[in-house]
């Protein structure tokens, strides 16, 4: 069906505004449950980019681990082979080790054995390591790297010793370390894990893990495509022992918070169900209006207004309920999560949440969804509204 | 009593109204209740039922399984010891993570079991429900009855690669009493271990003792040994800490969901009935004019909104049970492995919803009626 829906004059945009407060608790309530929806959706966006950011960077480096399990390990030859590979500059091997510390069980650590010279290498850009800290790492065989993060979570600074007992049935022995200095993390990488030297640590492996790794990076020369090198270096393997999985680095990390992507796409369905229930409320709340206003319609009518301009009267209602619910929802959570959950649950949740803010370009997008969907489930009332002849709409009681 | 009459008539003059606005609280309850469903899938589904008679040994500061190991020799020592021979009271696993192709595309990352061949004996839950058990030795798997639908091997015959030279072929499907064993894949241990170079380490050794308190006493024997590097838990309480992070993530957003969505519903719930009472006062005026008391007339009112309320609650509800209970997905559970679920149809989320519906009906219905009722006649009819 075709309507003639002309655009919205001034007047009855104005009309709309002041009919808002005609039922001053029915716009109140419409306003306030918009305003919840609205505040909910807020607080999910925040703890959604909170953890995307910690998944988004720029690199050119590329990753390949063994394609049927992250915790499946692959001689550290490859690594020669990958530098073969070209459009690779350099690859370094690493050994996933986790671990415990001895003696503080109950905290969480991450270790990685890596071969010093091309670690360095291909995280370049993604460490900044102070030279004598450097030093002594390539000097000492059993010196450790710490993370910023994880140094100051267990109060290690350069010289204190401790030891580790290796994880995922890498080694049954504790390895005794010392701490040869601290990075600190560029570009997005993270500054929660230790690095330990590969020829140290080979000596601590069980028979069946020595001169095993579980993943290896690769940087490729500039202007290399990763995906195309991604390719050529899985197609090397597909023969080997251990097929591989080489994707970019960025993508890699994402993978490795499977969970928390679960979540994330979680929060996306419970934020389009909280839009739903803007929709749903705003609808209901102008099918009501209508209902009751028919006569009102029916003498704007006979007036002499076209019916397009009912059709603006009634979605200029639902829009501004939206808007101003919209608005008063992210008013509401602005500071709540900039100057009070944020701070809070970022020293709190043992980096679990990385960043919880808010900008202001998530606060007008929310707004402007709000307001798109009241606009939305207003219209088949606006729509019908307009069939309404203006003798019957006079004549009706309901 | 007269009046109820009366109401229901009432009800059926505005049919189109009264339609239109039980749909529209049926479908907020709906949400609500499509919500809280959600929620207690996913808590019961992360939620692990363990036997507290079950001790679980795993490496000090294990979060969980896939993470701990320590050596095979020092469990079969710690066995040794304690006189365990029955092979129904003792089981060395190790347990890690296997990515597999998915039905519905992309990749699957599953929890792989390599289980001892005592294992049936061990837990009587545990029944094959197509094919057979693995043979002890033989490069098999078992899979998990949940698996059957997530992978696109999912199927007897079909064969899963770990490494070129070790495939393991599916030989049959199991279930174990609604568990999370049920979302893993299970080969036998020592083929297993081969095939990850684990040779010599295992993950978990669980004993199933007398009774729930001899679980601290073998705390006591095997944590004072530093060098074992081992730590002892009850099966309900490491099941417990093993999905912390992510039971408490979901209970934690789960919570503020319902709770928001919970509120947005109900206000809208009450804009509906304040809307439907308004519009009366004038018939309100009327009732009192012709000698209805206050309180019959709020009798009334009040039977009006639970019907409503009712009305909408069963609506809401059925469409929630109807529309949803078929929908199966999955959440990545406590080390990284998927734990698949559905919305729980139970009657907790139902009973939540369905009175919370009722309620806010009841309160915003009365809350206009009793002040139209205030109004003298006269007045109202005025309107």
């Amino acid at each position: 069906m075709y309507y003639r829906v002309p655009g919205p004059r001034p007047i009855m945009l104005r009309l709309a505004w002041k009919n808002l407060f005609r039922n001053p608790l029915r716009t109140f309530l419409t306003v306030a449950a918009i305003a919840v929806a609205t505040f909910a959706f807020v607080l999910l966006r925040a703890v959604k980019s909170s953890w995307d950011t910690q998944a988004t960077n720029q690199t050119s480096l590329v990753v390949s681990r063994a394609r049927a399990s992250l915790l499946m390990t692959f001689p550290i030859r490859a690594a020669d082979e990958v530098r073969a590979v070209p459009g690779v500059a350099e690859a370094t091997p690493m050994l996933f080790l986790g671990g415990r510390v001895v003696g503080r069980e109950e905290e969480d650590f991450l270790g990685l054995a890596v071969e010093p010279n091309s670690f360095l290498d291909v995280y370049a850009d993604h460490m900044t390591l102070d030279p004598g800290d450097r030093e002594c790492w390539l000097r000492s065989r059993d010196g450790v790297l710490l993370g910023e993060r994880l140094a100051a979570s267990f109060g290690y600074k350069r010289g204190d010793r401790f030891s580790l007992r290796p994880g995922f049935a890498a080694a049954d022995a504790p390895i005794p370390l010392q701490v040869c200095g601290v990075y600190g993390a560029k570009n997005g990488a993270d500054d929660e894990s230790a690095f330990l030297r590969f020829d140290y640590t080979n000596e601590y492996l069980a028979a069946a893990r020595k001169d095993q790794v579980t993943l290896i990076t690769a940087r490729l020369d500039g202007g290399a495509s990763t995906t195309e090198v991604s390719g050529r270096i899985d197609e090397h393997f597909e023969t080997s022992d251990t097929p591989t999985s080489t994707v970019d680095e960025t993508t890699f990390a994402k993978n490795f918070l499977s969970f928390l992507r679960a979540v994330l796409q979680a929060i996306t369905v419970i934020n389009g169900v909280l839009l739903g229930l803007i929709g749903l409320v705003v609808g209901n709340a102008i099918a009501m209006s209508v209902r009751e206003r028919t006569s009102e319609y029916g003498l704007l009518r006979a007036l002499g207004f076209p019916s397009g301009s009912i059709f603006w009267l009634i979605t200029g209602e639902a829009t501004f309920v939206c808007v101003l619910g919209g608005l008063a929802g992210v008013a509401a959570a602005f500071p709540l999560i900039n100057f009070a959950l944020g701070p809070a649950l970022e020293a709190g949740s043992n980096g679990l949440f990385s960043s919880f803010r808010v900008g202001p370009g998530a606060l007008g997008s929310t707004v402007l969804a709000a307001t798109s969907l009241g606009f939305l489930a207003a219209a088949p009332s606006a729509l019908r509204a307009l069939r309404v002849r203006a003798i019957e709409a006079l004549r009706s009681i309901d | 009593m007269g009046l109820f009459f009366y109401s229901f008539r009432s009800l059926l003059a505005r049919r189109s109204t009264s339609a239109a606005a039980v749909l529209g609280i049926s479908a907020l309850v709906f949400t609500l209740a499509g919500t809280l469903m959600l929620l207690s899938g996913v808590r019961r589904a992360l939620e692990q039922k363990g036997d507290p008679s079950v001790a679980v040994v795993v490496s000090t500061g294990s979060t969980s399984e896939t993470e701990s190991s320590w050596g095979m020799p020092q469990a079969s020592a710690i066995l040794a010891e304690r006189g365990v021979t029955d092979p129904r009271a003792h089981v060395e696993e190790i347990v890690t993570l296997l990515d597999l192709p998915g039905r519905a595309g992309g990749h699957v990352t599953t929890a792989v079991r390599g289980v001892g061949p005592n294992w049936e004996s061990f837990r009587p839950q545990f029944r094959i429900t197509e094919g057979r058990m693995v043979k002890p030795g033989a490069g098999e798997m078992v899979m998990g009855r949940r698996m059957k639908k997530r992978l696109a091997g999912g199927a007897i015959g079909a064969e899963v690669e770990f490494r070129k030279n070790f495939r393991a072929k599916v030989v049959g499907f199991f279930e174990d009493d609604d568990s999370f064993y049920e979302s893993e894949l299970w080969v036998d241990r020592d083929y297993l271990q081969r095939a990850f170079r684990r040779e010599g380490f295992l993950s978990s050794l669980r004993l199933r003792l007398d009774s729930p308190g001899a679980v601290a006493s073998l705390r006591g024997a095997l944590e004072h040994d530093k060098r074992l590097g081992v730590r002892v838990y009850g099966e309900p309480e490491f099941l417990e800490k093993q999905g912390a992070i992510a039971g408490g993530l979901v209970t934690g957003l789960g919570v503020a969901v319902s709770f928001f969505i919970g509120l947005g519903a109900s206000l809208g719930v009450a804009m509906t009935m304040f809307g439907m009472v308004s519009q009366r006062r004038r018939e309100i005026g009327v009732l009192r004019a012709l000698g209805f008391t206050r309180a019959q007339i709020l009798g009334s009112l009040l039977v009006e909104a639970l019907l409503f309320g009712s009305a909408a609650a069963v609506l809401g509800s059925l469409a929630a049970v109807i529309g949803l209970s078929s929908i199966d997905f999955s959440l990545s559970g406590g080390a990284g492995e998927e734990v698949s679920f559905k919305f729980d149809a139970g009657l907790a989320p139902l009973l939540a919803a369905s009175l919370a519906a009722v309620a806010v009906c009841v309160v915003s219905g009365l809350l206009p009626a009793i002040r139209a009722s205030r109004v003298p006649p006269t007045a109202a009819m005025r309107g």
